[in-house]
């Protein structure tokens, strides 16, 4: 008999493990999309549509144990603003799930922050947008929040929890990311500052002009201090293992994480809402493994994107199916977003004129279009400076 | 009376079973630990607050040794798992 402590080994195990049987070990369970806040980047509809009922969650939650799940992540929405959500997580804990919350910490003083350690949250991940009060409270609508997320903050910290702070980056916000990055070092937490901004979920692409022009991430790019692994070579031996467990599919979405909304549908991630089959009518385990949608996710291989596997600056490349989908409405094929990432991160490691192969084909046909209409304009990206 | 050492897992621990392995994550400090097959059926008898007799005794009918044989690997597994934090031992009557 033996007990291993963490290391790498022990890591990739359960995540190759878990990605050969496909055990759902990673859920991320939105158990509300109300919130008290009203982010201007938000993908959501805040109102309920009839979410489901404390017994349904409850047996959802029977139902992931039962398929293997560790990692739980309750999220929303604004998680506090169902009555039952203390009970919900009460009830999480006597399963043994590892615990994770999402949530603006609106409503958290140091009473409820000590109840949540005590109910097992190991976890908590709270959304601050900027260093300045102003701007933050410009983005969540509602004047007065960023005192009360940074105190709960507080709270999470002095009550034992790992607390991570995360940015989506807008232009709202992106010049204060350097005291974004202080502000998460005098709090003593980890941060997470993110481009990605995305349509409604209802498919309403308006959201995307928040989107940062990927000339102007170039500085953020280049500072070895928010992205250390872009600037040297020495990846965490951590890292490199994870990628082996990830060899030729494109991400976890539906291998080993799955995405629950709070109408009981199941989706292989937020970012890929693909459905797969809807808990009040099915059990969990009959879509987790039963889903056609599903299979087809799990089947799509790197190597067999038709376009992005033809592409000389992949290892730059992070592509998301579910931006894919949205974007291009292919989730095997290529992400505009992701392709300008990869050109610029590839430009910064000093190659020489990056094209990915998507721009490549579009280069191609933008040359033969001029050849039968010459008055249209031949290069459509311009390559950055280094 | 008679007290004696039982054992039981440590309530703030979150874990998942699957293949004949469990993984446990110590909520105190957030590492990950791997239990072979053996562990892993101790993990599950702690359920119940146990002595490690007790425990030698499940394993041995289990595995078809005898408690005695098993006694010392057992000790030291609890003892392991006490010192990390993921048991918890308490005395009782």
């Amino acid at each position: 008999m033996s007990a291993r402590e963490i290391s790498p080994g022990v890591v990739v195990r359960l995540v190759s493990l878990s990605i050969q049987r496909h055990v759902p070990l990673n859920v991320h369970f939105d158990i509300t999309y109300r919130c008290n806040e009203r982010c201007i980047h938000c993908y959501l509809d805040h109102e309920d549509h009839g979410e489901m009922t404390t017994a349904e969650i409850k047996s959802v939650l029977d139902q992931l144990k039962g398929a293997g799940t560790l990692f739980l992540t309750f999220s929303g929405g604004e998680i506090f603003v169902r009555d039952d959500c203390f009970e919900l997580l009460e009830y999480a804990h006597k399963l043994h799930f590892d615990l994770t919350i999402k949530t603006n910490g609106l409503g958290t003083d140091a009473v409820r922050a000590q109840r949540l350690r005590q109910l097992g949250v190991r976890r908590v991940q709270l959304s601050v947008y900027s260093a300045d009060a102003a701007v933050h409270d410009e983005i969540t609508k509602v004047k007065g929040s960023f005192v009360r997320t940074i105190a709960a903050v507080k709270h999470f910290k002095e009550a034992g929890l790992v607390v991570k702070i995360a940015c989506p980056l807008m232009p709202q916000n992106t010049g204060g990311y350097r005291d974004f990055m202080k502000l998460a070092h005098d709090l003593d937490v980890h941060y997470t500052m993110d481009p990605t901004i995305t349509g409604k979920l209802d498919g309403d692409m308006s959201l995307l002009t928040l989107r940062q022009p990927m000339n102007e991430l170039v500085e953020i790019l280049k500072d070895p201090e928010l992205r250390p692994n872009d600037c040297d070579d020495s990846s965490m031996d951590l890292a490199e293992g994870l990628s082996e467990s990830y060899h030729d599919i494109p991400c976890s979405a539906g291998h080993n994480n799955v995405y629950i909304s709070p109408y009981g549908e199941v989706w292989p991630c937020i970012q890929l809402p693909v459905a797969a089959g809807n808990l009040r009518k099915q059990r969990f385990e009959d879509i987790w493994y039963g889903s056609p949608a599903l299979r087809r996710v799990r089947e799509a291989r790197d190597s067999e994107v038709p376009v992005c596997s033809t592409c000389s600056i992949r290892q730059y490349c992070e592509r998301c199916p579910g931006l894919a989908l949205s974007e291009q409405g292919d989730l095997n094929g290529p992400s505009e977003r992701a392709c300008q990432l990869a050109e610029m991160k590839a430009q910064l490691a000093r190659v020489e004129n990056p094209v990915s192969a998507f721009h490549l084909l579009e280069l191609r046909g933008s040359a033969a279009q001029e050849r039968r209409q010459p008055s249209a304009s031949l290069v459509k990206i311009t390559p950055l400076r280094a | 009376m008679i007290t004696a050492e039982v054992y039981s897992r440590n309530p703030m621990a979150a874990w998942t079973e699957f293949e004949d392995k469990t993984f446990v994550i110590s909520a105190e400090d957030s590492t990950l630990h791997e239990l072979n097959a053996t562990g892993a059926f101790i993990w599950q008898q702690m359920e119940s607050k146990l002595t490690k007799k007790e425990l030698a005794e499940r394993v041995a009918s289990e595995f078809d040794v005898t408690p005695e044989q098993v006694l010392a690997d057992v000790d030291d597994f609890i003892s392991a798992l006490v010192n990390k934090n993921l048991v918890r031992k308490e005395t009782g009557e």
